[in-house]
């Protein structure tokens, strides 16, 4: 196990971000789902020791984060982070930028350091823009730099929120690859809004809605939870939950009655996110 | 060069590949194996990839680092370590930080240079030995947009902010000593000095616990609160006189010491300070 929660809480001032609960990170990607505010990116930060949690213990590679300062930096020497948003500094090169994350890293050496800043930056294809002022670069390129500082060291615990935004499909699926690489000795737990990420590339899936789990186990069994509820027809199902017209012209309607005519299609994980999204809304008295 | 004329023997070969020859052999036979296809096959022979490997590595870290600017190389020179000097790099590109240390100088000195003689006492005392200590703040990580991205890694805030300090003081402090150039200022109110250098000594030990925003806030509180009750008592001289004067350096000497210990502490605990 490379990293594990026990009951672990997080309250900003009187406001819950997250409800007491327990995970285990074991190697492999581990998507992270759910809508904006279900506390995705706390959880995150809790893991990537920047925040402290209010309730529970968190260890990271057998230290615990939550324990003496001793413990909390030995976990950290395990561990790679990309925020949401990373403020670059553009007056610096990616060169620089990378070179000063190892140093924060504790790579001394400066020749070792320096090869593994450009390791990273082959990882992400960016070798050749090492010179390049940050300013300079693409939307695209950023975040792959941004991505690049959070393998820097192969830790084994690699925490990345949102790390395709920004990212065209070509440098998706070279992200995909890289990180598919990484949890084979790795924790990659990434909080994403992309359900195609997750079916592509993850292990497992884990669900937050309100700061609470409502969903954890592997992408086939988050997909099974969809099964003979999705329908393809010409017409929206009475009483769907959700629909769309897809760009066949035909309209995907998950739950509700089929309409006559009304085929039976093999969910997808958006389908299944959304059926749970929808459930879960409507318990909660919230109109999806 | 293809149609040389000699080959070097297999001895030579190998004595070159060994890196045993002297430097005129050296060099001979490296002119004469970059030229000779023949040659250059039976030398990369003698020469293992593994061997090759530490080569290319200092090779390939060269050509990947961009040459440090004048100041850097200078820093070098004089001793600085490596891995500071990456950090002062990386400080240099917060200019806001440095922008506002500058500005709380100057806007300081106008304001300062404003007030009557019985005013400037007050208003050095509550605010002179403050700035110093907002600096240290500034500098550190108030503004700095890599702030969450430093705090999920194991390098020692401490140093960071010692180092940031250290530029933040260099481009603040010329015009804090300028002020006291200004004709009507009284030589005595040099005396804000110690307390300065006491309440950022203390603001720094604190930093190892705390956040700089924080760590500051309880600093200036405590000074501002202190001024407070010694003008309410006419107590002021207090602070110039040379009881006063005496506390502060005690006060600085007690925060040094343990500033060293937490240095030490975050050593032994397995934190680079």
């Amino acid at each position: 196990m490379i990293a594990s929660l026990r009951g672990v809480s997080k309250n900003y001032g009187r406001t819950r971000a997250l409800s007491p609960m327990d995970l285990d990170l074991g190697a492999g990607v581990i998507g992270l789902l759910g809508p904006n505010g279900a506390g995705k990116s706390t959880l995150l930060r809790l893991l990537a020791t920047a925040q402290q949690p209010t309730t529970g213990v968190i260890t990271v590679a057998g230290h615990d984060v939550t324990g003496s300062v001793a413990e909390r930096t030995q976990a950290r020497r395990s561990l790679g982070y990309l925020p949401q948003e990373v403020g670059l500094p553009n007056r610096a090169t990616a060169f620089d930028f990378l070179d000063y994350i190892a140093v924060l890293k504790e790579w001394t050496e400066s020749q070792s350091r320096h090869l593994e800043v450009r390791r990273v930056l082959e990882l992400v294809d960016l070798a050749e823009r090492a010179r390049v002022k940050i300013t300079a670069l693409s939307g695209g390129q950023r975040r792959r730099l941004a991505i690049a500082q959070a393998l820097m060291g192969d830790p084994a615990l690699v925490v990345l929120d949102e790390p395709t935004t920004g990212l065209d499909p070509e440098q998706r699926a070279s992200l995909r690859r890289l990180l598919s690489e990484q949890a084979r000795t790795s924790s990659v737990l990434l909080a994403t809004h992309q359900t195609e990420d997750v079916s592509a590339l993850c292990d497992r899936v884990i669900v937050l809605d309100r700061g609470a789990v409502c969903f954890d186990g592997t992408v086939a069994e988050f997909v099974a939870t969809a099964a003979g509820q999705v329908w393809v027809g010409d017409e929206v199902n009475p009483g769907a939950l959700s629909s769309w017209r897809t760009g066949t012209g035909a309209v995907r309607s998950i739950g509700g009655t089929p309409h006559p005519g009304a085929r039976l299609v093999e969910p997808a994980v958006e389908d299944a996110y959304l059926l749970m999204r929808a459930t879960t809304s409507t318990r909660q008295g919230v109109v999806p | 060069m293809t149609d040389t004329q000699w080959h070097a023997g297999p001895e030579l070969l190998r004595r070159y590949a060994e890196g045993s020859l002297d430097h005129v052999g050296q060099a001979a036979v490296e002119t004469h194996v970059s030229g000779c296809a023949e040659c250059r096959d039976h030398a990369s022979a003698l020469v293992s990839p593994s061997e090759l490997e530490p080569t290319w590595d200092r090779v390939l870290a060269t050509v990947t680092a961009p040459p440090p600017g004048l100041l850097f190389r200078a820093l070098a020179r004089l001793g600085v370590r490596d891995t500071d000097i990456v950090v002062l790099r990386a400080s240099a590109n917060l200019v806001l930080a440095l922008a506002i240390a500058c500005a709380a100088a100057i806007c300081f000195a106008l304001v300062a240079a404003q007030l009557r003689t019985s005013q400037q006492e007050l208003f050095y005392l509550a605010l002179a030995p403050l700035l110093p200590a907002i600096l240290v703040a500034g500098a550190y990580d108030s503004t700095d947009p890599l702030r969450e991205l430093a705090e999920a890694t194991p390098h020692s805030r401490l140093r960071v902010a010692l180092l940031r300090t250290v530029v933040a003081v260099i481009g603040a402090l010329p015009l804090v000593l300028g002020m006291g150039l200004v004709p009507q200022f009284e030589p005595s109110l040099a005396a804000w000095l110690l307390p300065s250098l006491a309440l950022t000594s203390v603001l720094l030990v604190l930093l190892t616990w705390w956040p700089a925003t924080t760590s500051v806030v309880v600093v200036a509180t405590g000074w501002l609160v202190t001024v407070g009750l010694l003008r309410a008592g006419s107590g002021l001289d207090l602070v110039t006189a040379a009881g006063g004067q005496v506390l502060f350096a005690a006060m600085l000497t007690v925060a040094i010491v343990v500033l060293l210990a937490r240095f030490g502490l975050l050593r032994s605990l397995g934190a680079r300070p």
